[in-house]
């Protein structure tokens, strides 16, 4: 089964913030979903409230309407001339609902089969400008409409969650009652004047309105604000209500009376006041239903806007907070990987260059010393670390030191017993010498020259550690030396020195402080020459005074080298391969190296024509001494 | 660079190396007081290094031991580079001289073994 792993500490902080995150998102989204339906429901209950005012609005215009053309037909013509204006207020009120409802609040469609009520209202108006219509036809016909309206208005209005808007709206349509009430008891009233007197079922009903009006206008203080039921007993005590009182009870003794003791135009002018008042205080409360819808929407959008706002602020937060937290980890640790990178690229290796690169009276502590590391204000685990990669450096520098003083040590031991092996030599060499000037004998003279030999080339062995440990050699003369006896001194150094030929040897003197160093270097590559050619074979040196210098070639026929093994033994010779890196089959390579560099001399080897190398050795004229002269030289054995 | 300044004195040329390691003359006949003499022609012949400069010490009669303090080199060596010259003819060894050596001869001996 595969794993899925998370490899960055970066990701994994991430994973660790995202749960804590993700549970605060989801929060304030629900909290931000609820508010926002919220103000979704304060919109939809503002809307309902403005169409139910809206519909009273038509209702009352109604009410006006009834109350005239029940007076019309009552018999009072002088009803007939404020008709028209009224009819005009009714459609006004029914086209400002039609509009209303246009826009499709919430509750039009129990609104919309209330105004289906209205459907005859043209063919009425028609039948009571004609008086074929009967007052109780007209009456029962605005009574329903009104009534069907009123309560389409308020269907669903009970369901607000606010209080407060709740009892605004109680009072609201006890208001309209009382006003359907008033109008309604206006318009009865109205008819029976104008008839003169209460007929058939007029009375009851009469009596039956009164008390619902009463009842209605008892209910409003209950739930109204103190405003209103102030604005309420204002009305009620106008001289005009007052009056309708008077005229109500006058109205209700004189049930058996043939004729009424009230003028129709006296009860409805007081009446009408009455319903116009009480009118006034329902759409003053419908205002303070409206206020108060509104401003809970406006409460509920800010709401929402603050719980949008926070939601966002937190989640902003937290991803900065996350963001901040990762990086505070993820930083330090970069400079941290930084620091040990520049440690093991440049300062750990330039500190032990300078280690090994300091002269013999050098300070190695000094040259050891490390830069200190700067690391401004960092978490204590990381400073641990830190600390830890100084301790890995400093434990690292104190190897070198040890290693170079370890090496400093053995070079002097070395060179030491270099030197005490060197002059050893030479003063045997001192001793054979005096003995071969003497020698008569060629038999004793030819062991003697044997042992010469040896001697020469075990000089040759202690000079090679003196050269690779970097001591100069102790021999020089202190005259100029003529290249040919240079050349042959090396020949005295190698072994098999029979079977080499000089085939041309310019004249030129030598510097006498380099005779030794270079028939060394001599040396060592004819001894080169000669074992890497058949023991049959000859090696010649060629040695060329040229214009800048002087050059000797050194030509072996033996097998030669691939060209990779050619270029490899060129970086040796000239110096450029460090001793530590080869092996001690290739001391000579070394040693030339290590001359070559000191003489400022330049050691090549190359293919020889035909097969075999030759080594060439180009001096500086600076080796040379002046008046040189050039000599022709045959076969110099 | 010698630790207290001092310079070599020795031979550059082991001495060896002048004759191959060879020690025995090709001709057995040359004594110390042999004299030896090269004709000017032997100026010109095709000799390196001490070769040359025996036939040049050699345009007035030299005796052997003369011939190896004047080099310098050890007197076996000196005999076998004459043995070689005379072989080839560039010095003529005079074999055949007195019975007893003259005075100026003798004088000359003593004067160059008294520079040995």
């Amino acid at each position: 089964m595969r794993t899925f792993r998370i490899r960055t500490i970066r990701h994994r902080l991430a994973l660790l913030l995202a749960l804590p995150t993700g549970a605060l998102v989801v929060l304030a989204s629900l909290g931000t979903a609820g508010q926002a339906a919220r103000y979704s429901e304060a919109g939809r209950s503002s809307d309902r409230v403005a169409l139910a005012v809206t519909t009273e609005s038509l209702v009352h215009q109604l009410q006006l309407e009834r109350g005239l053309t029940a007076g019309l037909l009552g018999g009072d013509e002088s009803f007939r001339a404020q008709l028209g204006s009224r009819r005009a207020g009714a459609d006004q009120a029914r086209r400002t609902l039609d509009q209303r409802l246009a826009a499709g609040p919430p509750g039009a469609d129990a609104v919309r089969s209330a105004l289906s009520g209205l459907a005859r209202l043209a063919e009425l108006r028609g039948r009571a400008d004609t008086g074929t219509a009967t007052r109780a036809d007209a009456l029962g016909f605005f009574t329903d409409a009104i009534t069907g309206l009123t309560s389409a208005a308020f269907a669903g209005l009970g369901a607000s969650g606010d209080d407060r808007l709740q009892a605004s709206l109680t009072t609201l349509r006890a208001l309209t009652d009382a006003t359907e009430a008033a109008a309604l008891e206006r318009g009865t009233l109205n008819g029976v004047l104008a008839a003169g007197s209460f007929k058939g079922a007029d009375y009851p009903s009469f009596v039956r309105i009164t008390a619902v009006k009463n009842a209605a206008l008892a209910q409003v203080p209950r739930t109204a604000t103190a405003a209103r039921t102030s604005a309420l007993d204002a009305a009620l005590r106008t001289p005009a209500a007052v009056s309708v009182a008077g005229m109500e009870q006058q109205a209700l003794a004189g049930f058996a009376a043939d004729r009424l003791p009230v003028t129709p135009a006296d009860w409805w002018r007081a009446a009408s006041t009455l319903v116009d008042d009480l009118q006034q205080v329902g759409a003053q409360a419908a205002q303070e239903s409206l206020d108060r819808a509104d401003g809970l929407r406006s409460a509920a959008l800010r709401s929402l806007v603050l719980d949008v706002a926070l939601a966002l602020a937190a989640a902003l937060g937290a991803g900065a907070l996350g963001l901040a937290a990762t990086r505070s980890v993820t930083r330090p640790l970069a400079a941290l990987a930084a620091e040990a990178g520049r440690l093991a690229d440049r300062v750990l290796p330039d500190a032990v260059a300078r280690i090994q690169g300091a002269g013999p009276d050098q300070d190695l502590a000094e040259a050891a010393a490390l830069p200190a590391p700067e690391r401004p204000g960092r978490a204590a685990e990381l400073a641990e670390v830190g600390a830890a990669l100084d301790r890995l450096a400093g434990t690292a520098v104190r190897l070198a030191v040890e290693q170079s003083v370890l090496e400093r040590n053995s070079t002097r031991s070395l060179a030491g017993l270099g030197r005490r092996n060197q002059a050893l030599v030479t003063r045997q060499l001192g001793f054979l010498s005096g003995l071969e000037r003497t020698e008569h004998d060629p038999g004793v003279l030819a062991n003697l020259f044997e042992l010469d030999h040896l001697a020469t080339r075990m000089r040759r062995n202690a000079e090679s550690v003196l050269v690779l440990v970097g001591e100069p050699s102790p021999r020089r003369w202190a005259r100029p030396v003529g290249m040919g006896d240079v050349v042959r001194a090396a020949l005295g150094e190698v072994e098999d020195y029979r079977r080499v030929v000089l085939r041309q040897v310019d004249e030129a003197l030598l510097d006498g402080g380099a005779v030794a160093e270079v028939a060394h270097l001599l040396a060592e590559l004819i001894e080169n020459a000669l074992a890497a050619s058949a023991p049959d074979t000859d090696v010649e040196v060629f040695a060329r005074l040229t214009a800048t210098g002087y050059l000797v070639a050194v030509v072996d026929h033996g097998t030669g080298l691939t060209e990779a093994g050619l270029e490899r033994a060129n970086a040796r010779l000239a110096g450029r391969e460090s001793f530590l890196v080869g092996s001690s089959g290739l001391l000579g390579h070394y040693v030339v190296g290590r001359l070559s560099v000191r003489l400022g001399a330049e050691v090549r080897l190359t293919p020889s024509p035909v097969h075999g190398v030759t080594a060439t050795v180009l001096l500086p004229g600076a080796l040379l001494a002046r008046e040189a002269r050039p000599t022709l030289v045959g076969e110099a054995r | 660079m010698t630790a207290g300044g001092e310079y070599e004195t020795g031979e550059v040329v082991r001495p060896f190396i002048v004759t191959g390691g060879r020690t025995s003359p090709v001709t057995g006949e040359l004594r110390l007081e042999t004299l030896v003499s090269a004709p000017p022609s032997a100026l010109t012949a095709p000799l390196g290094f001490e070769r040359h400069r025996i036939v040049e010490l050699c345009q007035y009669p030299r005796s052997v031991a003369e011939l190896a303090a004047l080099l310098p080199t050890p007197l076996g060596v000196a005999r076998v580079l004459v043995a070689d010259l005379a072989a080839e003819r560039y010095v003529r060894v005079h074999q055949d001289g007195p019975e007893s050596p003259s005075v100026a001869l003798l004088e000359r001996i003593r004067d160059g073994l008294l520079r040995l």
